[in-house]
């Protein structure tokens, strides 16, 4: 594979992350003094049981969330110190393309139209967005699916235009929540091939799984264990 | 920066169609409480300008004297205080004044009973002079009106409307028949041109004979129902003309210092201001009712765009993960809000016409007139309840917390 750890940029630079939830009664301590650092370009899988903060951890570095104490450095720009609320809806939508696990389409929305959203957000000039979506849904495949609404494909289905909506605005880091947690077999295979695709493009992937056998897929597994690397 | 929000205004009314009925419901209220307020103004409107119409016909430099009797003064058995010697004075005293000419009904017991072949109506009968037809512009269709002669030699002849010609069966071309009007006969001259119904008044239905012939014809010596009309040649002297009238009637009723007149002096302006003032309280009374109503239909879709933003807390979730700017949330709440409250504008206006038509031919009223200004104003009207219903559900939707939208389970 053509990364090369030496050459490579840190992307994501996670320096003793704390994060508490605080509902007034009970403080629960999710993530404990977490360093992490993830390089452009890298494939990382995520792993751990269920409540050792994977989820957290994910939330944290796509921005959606912000840590309780320590420093977040995405491409070596200090987040929480130079981001408000509405330019971390910014980061995310320039730099962070989210894969969830149950897919979250627009329901009312064609696979293109999907696929089209952030082109949207973004200002993509109007007349551009149409062929920049088609070209993202043919490289997962879907080409002949453009008109179809996500009710009427079948789950790899919909999270292959999931991962087309997360391609589309080239994003310097793809985010997937247990992105096979819902597919059979077969389709989870196809998603996997699909990642390793991307990750030999340059793209920088981080994968959170509970499946030992979609971690094998990456180039570093990371494990997770209340709250801390292990 | 237009580019966004043109995008915005198309996923807005994506959304709007994608719940099609929901959206019809919700924008129901206003557009049942527009439809209602162009209904009720256009109606009024119609009215109005029916009548400013005839006023206008009336002529603008037109002159009325009417008796004035208070109710002390009816049940003294003083019903009237103009007199056919009043019409004299002027015509002799006032210079600058033209067809001047006096009106009177004429009554039996009761009312004036018009008879042919058998057949007898009840109908309005009243004496005038030849100037008459200049007065109110209204000239006779077939035969001739009366004339100076036919005043000063008391001929029994009569001008009939086209409903008498109906009710009492004459033939096509009434003229040089006879009919009775309270047991006198009467020779039919010619036939008043036709204009219908105003404010429920058929003005077809009428007789109009000679003024001195309906003297001799009255039991009353003083009609109640007695007034005057004349044309001032130079508006610029109205005023003068009015004081100089008011003047010669108070001396002929030898009314002294201090007592009130006993008779109007009015114009055709102050007819028409005294009506449009009616009307205009009217319409803003009857406007503000259904003001009301838009509020109520404000929070109908309030309501639904609350109960909109909580069902679609996942969606607006994952449009904030994938960094929609809130700017552009909120202004896409608003904007379906804002085009919910139109479509109801737009629906209203359409059902406000067709109800004012349906009014209008059901109530025999005149023809409604829908004004530009109470569209517009419904317009505005409901993009204003749209903004103003629309900003806390928008408010809402924009604020949500990424990851709290995407734990949300509907």
């Amino acid at each position: 594979m053509g990364f090369d750890i030496t050459r490579a940029l840190p992307l994501v630079q996670l320096q003793h992350i704390d994060k508490v939830y605080d509902n007034g009664e009970i403080a629960q301590k999710v993530l404990d003094d977490l360093s992490l650092t993830v390089y452009q370009g890298e494939y990382v899988s995520m792993v751990g049981p269920s409540g050792s903060g994977k989820s957290t951890l994910m939330n944290l570095i796509g921005c959606l969330d912000r840590a309780s104490g320590g420093a977040y450095r995405f491409k070596g720009t200090d987040v929480y110190q130079a981001y408000s609320q509405e330019q971390l809806s910014d980061m995310r939508l320039r730099f962070i393309g989210f894969i969830f696990q149950n897919y979250s389409l627009f329901p009312k929305l064609s696979a293109l139209e999907n696929v089209m959203t952030p082109l949207m957000y973004n200002q993509t000039p109007r007349g551009a967005r149409k062929a920049i979506a088609m070209e993202a849904l043919e490289r997962v495949g879907l080409g002949d699916k453009a008109r179809n609404l996500p009710c009427q494909l079948s789950g790899g289905q919909q999270q292959r235009v999931a991962i087309a909506r997360a391609l589309v605005k080239k994003p310097e880091l793809i985010l997937a929540d247990e992105p096979t947690g819902n597919l059979d077999s077969e389709n989870s295979a196809m998603i996997l091939e699909l990642f390793e695709q991307l990750h030999k493009d340059g793209n920088s992937l981080i994968v959170i799984t509970h499946e030992d056998q979609v971690a094998r897929h990456s180039q570093r597994m990371i494990t997770l264990q209340d709250g801390r690397v292990v | 920066m237009t580019a966004m929000y043109m995008d915005t205004l198309f996923t807005a009314v994506r959304s709007i169609n994608a719940y099609a009925l929901r959206s019809l419901l919700s924008s129901l209220g206003i557009a049942v409480s527009v439809g209602a307020m162009i209904a009720v103004v256009s109606v009024i409107q119609g009215f109005s300008s029916k009548v400013s119409g005839q006023f206008e016909g009336f002529g603008a430099n037109s002159l009325t004297i009417q008796p004035v009797f208070d109710y002390q003064a009816q049940l003294r058995g003083k019903y009237a205080t103009l007199r056919a010697s009043d019409l004299d004075i002027i015509r002799d005293n006032v210079q600058g004044i033209d067809a001047i000419t006096p009106e009177i009904t004429v009554v039996g017991r009761y009312s004036a009973q018009a008879g042919y072949q058998g057949k007898v109506i009840n109908t309005d009968v009243r004496g005038t002079t030849a100037t008459w037809k200049e007065l109110f512009l209204r000239y006779p269709d077939k035969g001739r009106f009366i004339t100076t002669a036919d005043d000063a030699y008391r001929r029994k002849v009569a001008v009939v409307g086209h409903q008498v010609v109906k009710d009492l069966a004459l033939p096509d071309d009434p003229t040089g028949e006879y009919l009775q009007i309270e047991n006198e006969w009467f020779r039919i001259i010619g036939v008043l041109d036709k204009r219908g119904k105003n404010l429920g008044m058929n003005q077809d239905d009428l007789i109009l004979i000679p003024f001195n012939t309906a003297i001799s014809l009255t039991e009353f010596e003083i009609s109640p129902s007695f007034w005057f009309q004349m044309q001032v040649l130079d508006m610029e002297k109205m005023q003068a003309v009015q004081q100089r009238i008011r003047m010669l009637l108070r001396k002929n009723h030898g009314l002294k210092k201090g007592e009130e007149d006993d008779f109007e002096i009015l114009t055709a302006d102050q007819f028409m201001d005294s009506f449009k003032s009616i009307t205009q309280t009217i319409t803003i009374v009857l406007g503000g009712i259904v003001s009301i109503s838009m509020i109520v239909g404000g929070i109908g879709i309030m309501n639904t765009m609350i109960m909109s933003v909580t069902e679609r807390t996942r969606e607006i979730g994952i449009a904030k993960a994938l960094g929609a700017p809130r700017k552009m949330l909120l202004l896409q709440f608003l904007l379906e809000a804002v085009i919910l409250s139109l479509y109801g504008g737009v629906t209203g206006i359409a059902l406000g016409y067709v109800l004012s038509e349906l009014i209008a031919f059901f109530a025999q009223f005149p023809s409604p007139v829908i004004p530009v200004w109470i569209v517009l104003f419904s317009m505005g009207f409901s993009v204003v309840i749209g903004v103003l219903f629309g900003f806390t559900p928008a408010f809402k939707a924009a604020n949500l917390e990424p990851i709290d939208a995407l734990k949300f389970q509907s």
